[in-house]
């Protein structure tokens, strides 16, 4: 394969890792990384750098949608990155020392785990107003969200603060590790743990991954992991990918998310566990 | 209107110039680099070298220079860089944004992972 070829096929897989990616509320790094290793035999390395760069291109370019649809909690996300960046901060020092073939059974097993976490159905808020934690009504977590099926606001609160900053604070862990953005365990944290509804921790976790992803990109950059050659073709692609998947955002149903959510990762999952037997 | 939707409204223009800025970069870079080596439109042996460099290490100032004398790699990595500095300054923008709203509480939650981000960026400079 010649560089040419190698951009053009980097490109077209990071355009579906991006729609992908804004569909899901996913930067994309947990398609491009096995996209990049399995299937265009990167050395995982730079396969996460270029994965790093490529998760806050599609944060960046789905967020603008997000924001201006008023999907996006901003003052949560804010809030939920004190626990993801200090975690990704850990997880990329982690990712310097440990041995390539943990990375793979890793991230296998990271796929498997939020795979099975996603097919438990969403559930949108049920709490009565007041029901909100000390810190989330004295920060004003809370938020409105637009009903699809009546186009009413519909006011929601936020709720189990402590276990959604746990679950932060490991999604950033895993994202500093493994180039990923963290989505999948963020959206979980606000969706299933704080009782954010689905769109909005999706958007909000869109929005937060690329904030968590730079405070890992630094380590990656100058640890030299960043090859241009890579990266160039994957941020380019995503970008296009997160412009086409946020358009498609409203119109696909949750439960169509969660199930296209939960094939990915399986393939993923055993791709990437392959892969690290092999390797 | 809200002071949430006035921060989203103002981080939006934000992202907007970073991401188009950065993609021009990263397809001028790209652009350079196919036009001054031929050799990357037909040569697989060229491939290995470029998707695996061995742990290279570049400074910023290097990427600045070589940027300034239009070297492709170093316009990608311009970009790339570009790329990577967007989520800090928004971040730096809803800080400013929630002072000067005197909204202290939300200030200190939004300096605080200010701080965190560029803790990171030191302590990679000093572990590279």
């Amino acid at each position: 394969m010649t560089p040419l070829e190698f951009a053009l096929a980097a490109f077209a897989l990071a355009v579906v890792a991006g729609i992908l990616g804004a569909l899901l509320g996913l930067g994309g790094g947990i398609i491009v990384v096995p996209a990049l290793t399995i299937l265009l035999g990167v050395d995982i390395r730079y396969a996460i750098g270029a994965s790093i760069v490529a998760v806050i291109a599609t944060s960046s370019g789905s967020a603008l949608r997000f924001l201006r649809e008023g999907l996006v909690n901003v003052r949560l996300a804010l809030f939920l990155e004190l626990a993801t960046v200090s975690g990704a901060l850990a997880g990329a020092t982690l990712a310097g020392v440990v041995d390539h073939r943990v990375l793979y059974f890793v991230f296998s097993a990271v796929a498997v785990t939020i795979g099975v976490l996603m097919l438990r159905p969403g559930r949108e808020p049920a709490m009565a107003p007041g029901d909100s934690g000390a810190v989330s009504r004295r920060l004003m977590l809370g938020g409105t969200s637009i009903d699809d099926a009546s186009g009413q606001a519909q006011p929601y609160e936020v709720t189990r603060t402590p276990l959604g900053l746990a679950m932060c604070t490991a999604a950033g862990g895993v994202s500093g590790l493994l180039g990923v953005g963290g989505g999948f365990l963020k959206v979980p944290a606000m969706n299933v743990a704080m009782g954010v509804p689905l769109k909005v921790a999706t958007a909000t976790s869109n929005f937060m991954i690329g904030i968590t992803a730079a405070a890992s990109a630094g380590v990656f950059f100058h640890r030299g992991d960043i090859a241009p050659c890579v990266a160039a073709p994957v941020a380019i692609g995503v970008v296009a990918g997160a412009l086409v998947g946020t358009r498609l955002h409203r119109r696909i149903p949750a439960a169509g998310l969660r199930i296209v959510f939960a094939l990915v990762l399986g393939w993923i999952a055993i791709s990437m566990l392959l892969k690290g037997l092999a390797s | 209107m809200s002071s949430t939707i006035r921060l989203s409204r103002a981080l939006q223009p934000l992202l907007r110039v970073a991401v188009i800025g950065s993609v021009a970069l990263i397809l001028l870079g790209m652009t350079l680099c196919f036009v001054r080596h031929p050799s990357y439109l037909f040569s697989p042996a060229e491939l290995a070298v470029l998707s695996n460099p061995g742990g290279a290490k570049v400074s910023a100032g290097e990427v600045f220079v070589g940027a300034a004398h239009l070297q492709g790699q170093a316009v990608v990595l311009l970009g790339l860089m570009t790329l990577m500095v967007t989520p800090i300054v928004s971040v730096f923008l809803a800080t400013a944004f929630f002072v000067r709203a005197r909204q202290w509480s939300f200030a200190a939650v939004s300096g605080t992972v200010l701080l965190l981000l560029l803790l990171s960026a030191l302590l990679g400079r000093a572990s590279g």
